[in-house]
Parts: structure tokens; sequence; C-alpha cells
């Protein structure tokens, strides 16, 4: 007998239900798992992109705190416990950021790198080290296994950082409590943050360099500006000053200054500390002459003919050097030394390219120093050739000024000896007698020091002056000329007159040039008039000006330019060079001198000064 | 004070007048000149003298050339009484003015003071000369009188120079 029909459907229908229901049910399983994997990968996607655009939109400032903030997210959400970023730095050792899970030890800021070779090398060139277990390492990296061991890392995962480079860094992530494994998928996905990891530590490196380089750039213009005021008054300090700025900037110990010739001969040397003069580097300055940079990584490395090099350098504490030849155009004027006490630390290439753009610098600051020196040398020869030439002008009333008092002393002794020879020698006529010849004997040594303070030759000066003193001085000197010349001298001297800065000797030739111009205007064929004034007063707020007004003929105006100029003259046995050398001195204390005539006839000239604005006076010039 | 500017007993040798605008010049000219016995005076300018002169008298002027407002030629040309130039200057003009002007010395510093007071003696002896003659050796209006011109009560002067000049 057979089963009932209906039996007979009923039981495939069943299995078949049976089978669908189990396929319905893998099906959930298997999508709602594919929907889990989906959901993760979208949020790990989400999580890189949202790091990837946070670390490129960063500010350069910002960007370790952010790296730092990325690294933290990226270990939490990887459920690793440590995490750590290596940046590299030309080979030496590279700051690390490292975030650590709280109950996990972090990771020393700097590890002892030789006991990671095998990984070090791997992530050089380019590949991943990924291990679960400790004993999954190759054997060659038998070292690297006993430094993760040290460092209590079970399982791990670096991963080399390249913005299409050279490697700048590495990402890793360790695993300290458990044992874990590191995908093929998590790696690559990883990849990607490297990626963006790497950079942002290019453009962190750029940066710095960039930052480094306008650093560099506002050093040198500094140097510039600063060395641009040198002058041969101030040379010393603003070396000094210029060669610390040097050192700290460069980080380096030591700066020496050479001042070299072309002709071989050595000149002054300066240190951070001024002026030396125990620098003689005859082996040295043969080499710069020569063009070329001297590298002295030892002191010991000197040739035996660099024996008083090699003392001096001893002395000045450099046990490794750099020297470079200064030129300013084509001409050599000097070296510059930059040393450590430390051997072989100036070795750094870095160094070398910067000291020879500072080292251009310098030179053209000592070219102008020397040519300015130059040029001062041959303004005083002028100069105290013009004030030679004036002292003969004054002669005869110089003569009057020695001859009234040793006259009176004559007298006065004379009439002593006689008084003197008396039974009861009158003492208080004899102390009244002693007291004039002293009196007389002192105006006489003012006579002679004032002229010898007009004939010296000397190193320029630069003190604050009363102008108004000037004058006076000045106006002592020729009073007794005024007389043979029947020229009345008038001072109109302005209360409270500002200081000057400069040469007291030197603007007292510029007032005697000017006096003495307006002397030989007021003399000759031609009856004229016969009043000197000289006027001081301030010229705005920043200047003070000494106006010499003549009753001369007047000067011709088309004669105004020529006036200054050394040579010129109107006078038969001038030389023409007392106004030249009068705007000369002018010029080099940063005045004005100029020359026009009066409305009722007669000629002013008048130069003005800038206000001494120092507060201190300057040592050392 | 002091004897020699300041001397009483000096009363009746001939009064020499020094005008100098110098101070220790015309008080060592003083004392010299007291020192050989004359009465003397001092003036700080020409002016000064001119104010002293009425109802005074000097036989002689020791009067420096240049001072300011009247200097010594202007002064000369007021007096007709012998004077003796001082000078510091040997420039040409001033010397060809003086020996022009008829003064009676020139010194030129410095100067010895034998050179003054011979100077002085010769003076006083000219002018002695030429009271004796025509003239009454004082303002040109005749009011300085020279009297017993020749030397002093108790001239302690050794035989002067040479009547003055260059030392």
């Amino acid at each position: 007998m057979g089963l009932p029909w209906h039996l007979g459907v009923d039981v495939p229908v069943v299995v078949l239900g049976t089978v669908l229901i189990l396929w319905l049910l893998r099906h959930r399983a298997v999508s709602r798992h594919a929907q889990r994997l989906l959901k993760d990968r979208l949020r790990f996607e989400t999580q890189l992109s949202e790091l990837s655009a946070k670390l490129i939109h960063i500010e350069a400032s910002g960007l370790d705190a952010a790296l730092e903030a990325a690294l933290r997210q990226m270990v939490t959400f990887l459920e690793a416990d440590r995490g750590n970023l290596d940046e590299y730095r030309d080979g030496a050792h590279g700051i690390r950021v490292s975030w650590a899970e709280p109950d996990v030890a972090p990771l020393p800021a700097i590890l002892a790198v030789d006991h990671l070779l095998w990984t070090a090398d791997t992530l050089r060139r380019g590949a991943v080290v990924r291990f679960s277990r400790t004993d999954e390492l190759p054997p060659e990296a038998t070292m690297d296994r006993m430094g993760y061991e040290r460092l209590g890392t079970r399982s791990h995962l670096s991963i080399p950082l390249q913005a299409g480079g050279p490697v700048l860094g590495v990402l890793s992530f360790d695993s300290v409590r458990r044992e874990r494994t590191w995908p093929d998928d998590l790696v690559g996905r990883l990849h990607l943050l490297s990626e963006a990891f790497a950079s942002a530590l290019e453009r962190k490196r750029m940066e710095l360099s960039l930052a480094e380089r306008l650093r560099f750039q506002r050093f040198l213009s500094s140097l510039s500006v600063r060395l641009s005021h040198v002058s041969a008054a101030s040379l010393n300090e603003d070396i000094q000053d210029a060669l610390r700025s040097i050192v700290a900037f460069l980080d380096v110990e030591r700066a020496v200054l050479l001042e070299l010739h072309e002709s071989g001969v050595a000149g002054r040397s300066w240190t951070i500390d001024g002026p030396v003069d125990s620098a003689r580097f005859p082996w040295l300055s043969l080499q710069l002459l020569g063009g070329d940079i001297v590298r002295v990584a030892r002191i010991d490395e000197l040739p035996v003919e660099a024996a008083e090099d090699r003392t001096s350098a001893l002395t000045l504490g450099l046990e490794s050097f750099v020297a470079l030849p200064l030129r300013a155009g084509k001409t050599l004027v000097g070296g510059l030394v930059l040393g450590t006490f430390v051997s072989g630390a100036t070795e750094r290439a870095e160094l070398l390219e910067r000291v020879s753009l500072v080292g251009e610098v310098v030179a053209n600051a000592l070219e102008r120093a020397h040519a300015e020196r130059e040029v001062g040398r041959l303004r005083q020869e002028l100069a105290h050739i013009g004030r030679v030439s004036a002292l003969g002008e004054l002669s005869a009333s110089l003569a009057h000024e020695l001859n009234q008092p040793l006259t009176a002393i004559l007298n006065n002794a004379h009439v002593a000896q006689q008084l003197l020879e008396a039974d009861v020698p009158n003492v208080g006529e004899l102390r009244e007698i002693l007291a004039d010849i002293v009196a007389d004997d002192q105006r006489a040594a003012k006579v002679i020091s004032r002229l010898r303070a007009l004939l010296k030759k000397g190193e320029l000066d630069h003190a604050p002056l009363d102008l108004n003193d000037i004058v006076r001085e000045v106006a002592e000197l020729v009073r007794s000329d005024m007389g043979v010349r029947h020229v009345s001298l008038t001072l109109d001297l302005a209360a409270d007159l500002p200081r000057v800065r400069g040469d007291r000797v030197q603007l007292q030739q510029v007032v005697l040039n000017i006096v003495l111009n307006g002397l030989e205007a007021m003399s000759g064929p031609h009856e004229r008039g016969h009043a000197l004034v000289v006027r001081t007063a301030r010229a705005g707020t920043a200047a003070v000006k000494v106006a010499i007004a003549d009753e001369g003929k007047g000067i011709d105006t088309g004669d105004v330019d020529r006036l200054f100029q050394p040579l010129y003259t109107t006078k038969p046995e001038g030389l023409g060079m007392g106004l030249a050398i009068a705007r000369t001195i002018v010029d080099a204390h940063g005045g004005e001198l100029r020359a026009f005539n009066n409305p009722d006839g007669g000629a002013t000239f008048e130069f003005s000064l800038p206000v001494d604005t120092q507060p201190v006076p300057r040592h050392g010039t | 004070m002091n004897d020699l500017l300041n001397n009483p007993t000096i009363l009746k040798s001939p009064t020499i007048a020094i005008v100098d605008d110098d101070a220790s010049m015309r008080r060592s000219l003083l004392r010299v000149v007291r020192s050989a016995g004359y009465r003397a005076e001092m003036f700080a300018s020409a002016r000064e003298f001119l104010e002293w002169l009425p109802g005074n008298r000097a036989a002689c002027l020791v009067l420096d050339v240049h001072m300011n407002e009247m200097n010594g030629f202007e002064l000369q040309e007021r007096l007709a009484v012998p004077i003796i130039f001082i000078t510091a200057h040997d420039d040409a003009p001033t010397v060809a003015r003086i020996e022009r002007s008829g003064a009676a010395g020139h010194l030129q510093k410095p100067f010895d003071p034998s050179a003054v007071l011979s100077a002085i003696r010769q003076a006083l002896r000219v002018s002695h000369d030429r009271i004796g003659g025509r003239e009454s050796g004082g303002l040109t209006d005749g009011t300085i009188q020279a009297t017993d011109p020749l030397s002093p009560p108790s001239s302690c002067e050794g035989s002067g120079g040479d009547g003055g000049g260059k030392p």
C-alpha cells in the first residue's frame, strides 16, 4: 500500500523548506557578517580620511600636536597598546612621538638603535616589519628579538613613511598585553595612513627648513645692517658685536677675524672679546691669500710649517676650525676663522655654506672700514695742512699773544730784581709781582697748548661738544688778529645749545677757516665793513648751526658751487683749501655747510651739525 | 697795597702815562717806570686817559698801538706830547705809520725793561729841547706841560739801551 498522496508530496516539501530555511538562516549570518565587515571597513576608511584631512589641513605650528593626536586615535582604533612615530633626521637620532595606553609603559624617547638594527635596515629599504610573536622574526634578527622582548613588545607592526622620496620616518604599533595578528588588508590600509603621516612630516620638514632659511636670511640682513654702520671710530666694537652674533647664530664656539692684505702683510685681528695681538696665522694667511677655504678637523693635522698658527690656534682655544678668505669684490681683505673646542665639530656641510655668505658680508664691511680709514687719514692729513696754513695766517697775532705775557714777565722780573737789592725788600710788592709773573706764564702756556692742540696730528675724537665753546676758543685765538685788521668780532651765542658730537680740533678748524675767510673778505684795497658776527642757534629740533657773517664784498653767486672746491681761491696768496677743508670736515660730521650773500652786503657762511643723540659716551674709540 | 703802583712819594718827577688795554702789560710797565723813580699813571684805554687828562699833565706817553675803540694813532692825533708806541706786530703798514707819525720811540714786544726807560729818557730829552724852543708839549691846545723832564728825582736806572726798538 502506498503513502497517502499528500504525504508523498509533503516530505520533499518539508525537506526543501528546511533546506531553504537553513539556507536563509545561513545567508542571514553571512550577510550580517558581511555587513559588519563592511561597517568596520567603512569606519576605518572614515577614520583614515578624517585623520588624513586633519593632517593635511593643520598649520605647521600645530603639526606636532596633530600628529600625536592622530597617533593616539590610531592606537585606540587598532586596539594596540603603543603607537610611535619616529622621524628620521639626516641619519641622526630622530624625533619620537610616542603614545601608550594608560597602563602600558611608553617607549623611551631615544632607543638604543643598535639593538634593532635589522628592523631599522628593513624599514630603510622601504619594507614593512611585522610579527605576531617575536619568534617569527628571522634568525638574523636575534638582537632585534631581544630588543623587542626587553621593551615588552609581543606583537609589532612598523610601516616606513615615504612621500615619494626617501624614508622620512616610521609609524609603528606594539601589542604588549597580548599577541595579535596584523592582517594584510589592515597593513594595506595603514599604508594609506602612513602616506598622510609622511606628507605631514614632509611638510613640517619643508616649513622648518624654510623657517630656518628665513631665519638665516634675517640674520644675514641684520648682520649687514649692523656692519653697514661700521666706522673707523667704532670698528673694534662693531666687529666684536658682529663676531658675537655670528658665533651665536652658527652655533660655533670661536670666531676670529683676520685682516689680510694682498701684499701678504698681516693686519689686525679680532675675536668675540675684541682686538687681539696674539692671533698670528702666517701659514693660514698664505692659504687664504691663495683663495682656499681651509678646513682643519684637528689641530694636530696642521703641517710642520704651521707651527706659529698652531700656537695661535691653541691660545685662542681652537681645536678644530674652518677658515675662509674674505673678498670684497676681487680684493682679499681678510679671513674668517670659525672654530670649536671639539675636534671635528666644524665638518658640518651646511655650516660651510653659510659661513661663506656671512664671510661676504663681513668682507664688505671690513673693506668699507678700511676705505673709510684711508679716506679719514687723508682727510686728517689735509686738515692738518690746512691748520698749519691757517696758523701761518695767524702767526702775527699769535706772536702778539705770546709776546704780551713774555714782555710783562720780563718787566716784572726786572723790577723784582731791583726790589731784592733793597736793604729791606718789600715782600708785599714782591709777592704781587710773582703772582703776576705766574699768571702771565700760565697765559703763555695756554697759547702754546691751544697751538699744540690745533697742530697735533691725532686720531679723530668723537666726543660730545658745545659749539659755543668751540666758537669762544676760536674767538680767543683770533682776538688780536682782529685788532690788527681793525675788525670787531661779535659773538651772539644761543643759550642752552644742544651738544653735537665730533672732533673738537677739527670743528675749531671749520670755524677758524671761515672766520679767516671773512677777515680776508673785509681786507684789501676796497674799503668795506669791519664787523664779523658769529652766531650759534638751533636749526630745528635735530640740528644746531653756526653762522659767520662778514661785511666783505660778498660772494659771486655763480661761484657758490666752486667756493668749496679745493684750490679755488679769489685771493692772490690764498691756497684755496680753507673752505674745502671746512666742508670736508662738516660733511664728515654729518652736517652741511653753505654760503649766501647778506641782504645788506657781505656774505654769511653757515654750517649745521646734527644734535648728539647718544645718551652715554662710547668707550674704546 | 702795591707800593710801586701807588707810590705817593714820587711827586715832583714828570708823570709818564701808560695806556695799554692789557692789564698785566700795563701793570708791569707801571712798575718798571716807577722803579726808575718816575711818576706814572696807567690807563686801560685812550678814553680813560682823555678823561684823566683835564687838570693833569703827562710828560710822555707809553702807548699801545692796537686797542679797541680808539687806537694809539687816533689818540696821538689829539696830543702834542712825546709818544713811545708799543706794538707786538711787525707788520709793515704799522711800522711805516709809526715812522711817519713822528713818535718819540717805538718798542716792539718782547722788549727789555731798560729799553722802555731809555726810550722814556730820550723822549723827555726831546720834549725838553722842544719846550725850550717852540712847543708846549700837551694836547694840541697846549694843556700838557713837561717840567724838569730830563731825569727823575731818584733814578735807579743805569744807562739805558739805544732808545728802544727791537730787543
